[in-house]
């Protein structure tokens, strides 16, 4: 028996040595996660969006598409800090008024978006203050031929004018044009089924929308651009599919600590009181016993 | 204590000095409660999604299986002792629902804490989480019905069996994740009604916390305080006798 038990701790203690190997299997034959994440020193996470140069750093995700000319950024910054100001400062540029300011309710919080115009450069910006710190998301579109902003509506209709009110929303940011629900058609991206307006001529604006949650994610152009789908998927990529916070919960891993220390150093308290209570007990006993005798 | 409740027909001898191999099992659980802190808290990564409170999964899940191992015991103390009707026996049953008792404590109350920044709740009716606190309950109801029974060979007798059946809600709490499609409750090994494919998916991180946290928890932790608790009812049996035969003379 006693040979017994000591092999089994030799195992025991034998064990942990093949743990490097064991995890090495693991990280081998596990699932990698589809999409790579930017995690910020602040704790939002990002996708990292493919087919973009990754120019991320500490607590600011940079992703910048030099064909399209364009930049997807998101950062963070103290809580009462201006998400505009924060955002020109990370992206080197100069923010002029706003022409758009909005806030919309989605599943993760009260976004503020504020759309800017500087000549041939579109800018569009949402942030939100979550767990004491400011978040911003921006899109700066710098293609001289096009300006491309992206919104977040909330339709007010129900049914099957919900698209056509989220899309007619975001349009009326830049321009007084009409949508019906004859205008619109359907384009199949990588991100999904996405419902598009072209208006009639090349000259109009392009819009397009996916309802999610209630919200409808647009993306509005003004001009021709051709890399269009490619930044509606980019965008939506890295908002709608990914950007989110790690909570910030540790006084709960605190708890769950205090708790297990307390049960587990109960339960040897307990033995070692029943030990002593038990001596106690036998001494009690032997000097009856001697007593007696 | 009664004098009926002490009179058998056995002799208790009294517990023999510390053995150097139990010495060792303490250090070494110590040394293991260190590492595996160490393990879960610095060198396994922040979870994205969940936070620093998924971290308790190092401990939340071991010491379900900690109770496995100790509610176990239990059932072969209970049937070694039906079958050879020596105390000893009875002593490893005993130690068996106390350890598991306490790890199953951990497990129910790691996951509600875990639970309140995750489910938003305390606690739910899943039937995980039901059928959890059904084994607690009824690993309480035998030690309260162990203390009530006087005659030691009866006491015993009875909890042998209740030991036994007892495991039942044990199996239970184990495979209803694997039954029930109506549950929250992940299933991190094997196929379920959720994960048809049975894989296993973990980061080198988590499997480098997550192996040797199962190791301590379900070895090291209720063999050790086992052979402790064994120890004292063992000097409990000997002092009661000691106490008899000095009332008997």
């Amino acid at each position: 028996m006693r040979r017994l038990l000591l092999t089994l701790l030799i195992g025991l203690l034998i064990a942990p040595l093949s743990l490097p190997i064991v995890a090495q299997d693991a990280s081998d034959d596990t699932i990698a996660p589809e999409i790579a994440f930017f995690r910020g020193s602040s704790g939002f996470n990002m996708p990292i969006l493919v087919g973009w140069d990754n120019e991320s750093e500490g607590d600011t995700a940079l992703f910048v598409h030099e064909e399209a000319q364009a930049r997807i950024l998101a950062t963070s910054s103290d809580a009462d800090a201006d998400a505009a100001t924060i955002a020109a400062d990370r992206l080197g540029l100069e923010l002029s008024t706003p022409f758009y300011n909005n806030t919309v309710n989605l599943s993760d919080g009260t976004w503020q978006i504020t759309l800017f115009e500087d000549g041939d450069r579109a800018i569009s910006l949402m942030s939100k203050v979550a767990q004491n710190r400011g978040y911003v998301l921006a899109f700066v579109e710098e293609d001289p031929a096009a300006q491309t902003f992206m919104l977040v509506t909330r339709p007010t209709t129900e049914g099957d004018e919900r698209i056509t009110d989220g899309l007619q929303q975001a349009l009326s940011a830049v321009s007084d044009t009409p949508i019906t629900a004859e205008d619109i058609r359907t384009e199949a991206l990588p991100s999904g089924e996405w419902n598009v307006y072209n208006g009639d001529d090349a000259a109009s604006p392009t819009v397009y929308g996916l309802e999610f949650g209630g919200a409808v994610y647009t993306t509005v152009t003004l001009g021709a651009d051709e890399h269009v789908p490619l930044l509606v998927d980019a965008w939506n990529t890295a908002l709608l599919g990914g950007f989110f916070l790690t909570p910030n919960n540790i006084e709960y891993l605190i708890l769950g600590i205090i708790v297990t220390h307390i049960i587990m150093l109960a339960l040897v308290a307990w033995i070692i009181v029943g030990w002593r209570n038990a001596r106690r007990d036998l001494a009690l006993a032997e000097l009856l016993r001697s007593s007696t005798a | 204590m009664s004098v009926t409740a002490i009179k058998s027909k056995e002799s208790a001898a009294p517990p023999p000095p510390l053995p150097s191999l139990l010495r060792i099992l303490v250090l070494t659980t110590i040394a293991g409660f260190i590492l595996t802190a160490v393990l879960g808290l610095v060198v396994a990564g922040t979870d994205i999604e969940q936070g620093q409170v998924q971290r308790l999964f190092y401990v939340h899940m071991p010491s379900f299986f900690g109770a496995f191992t100790a509610f176990a015991a239990t059932v072969f103390g209970g049937i070694a002792y039906l079958r050879t009707r020596n105390p000893k026996w009875d002593r490893l049953a005993l130690a068996g629902v106390e350890v598991g008792f306490a790890l199953a404590i951990v497990n129910l109350l790691t996951g509600s804490v875990w639970a309140r920044p995750i489910w938003n709740t305390w606690w739910t009716w899943d039937p995980r989480l039901t059928s959890a606190a059904i084994m607690v309950l009824t690993y309480a109801a035998y030690l309260m019905l162990r203390s009530g029974i006087d005659n030691p060979e009866t006491r015993r007798r009875f909890a042998s069996v209740y030991g036994i059946l007892a495991f039942s809600t044990v199996l239970l709490t184990l495979f209803i994740i694997r039954l029930r499609d109506d549950t929250i409750h992940p299933v991190v090994v094997g196929a379920s009604p959720q994960n048809a494919q049975g894989t296993f998916e973990a980061t080198s991180g988590v499997v480098i916390a997550l192996i040797p946290s199962l190791i301590f928890w379900t070895t090291l932790v209720p063999i050790t305080l086992m052979w402790l608790r064994m120890r004292l009812e063992q000097m409990r049996d000997y002092a009661a006798q000691r106490r008899l035969e000095a009332l008997e003379s």
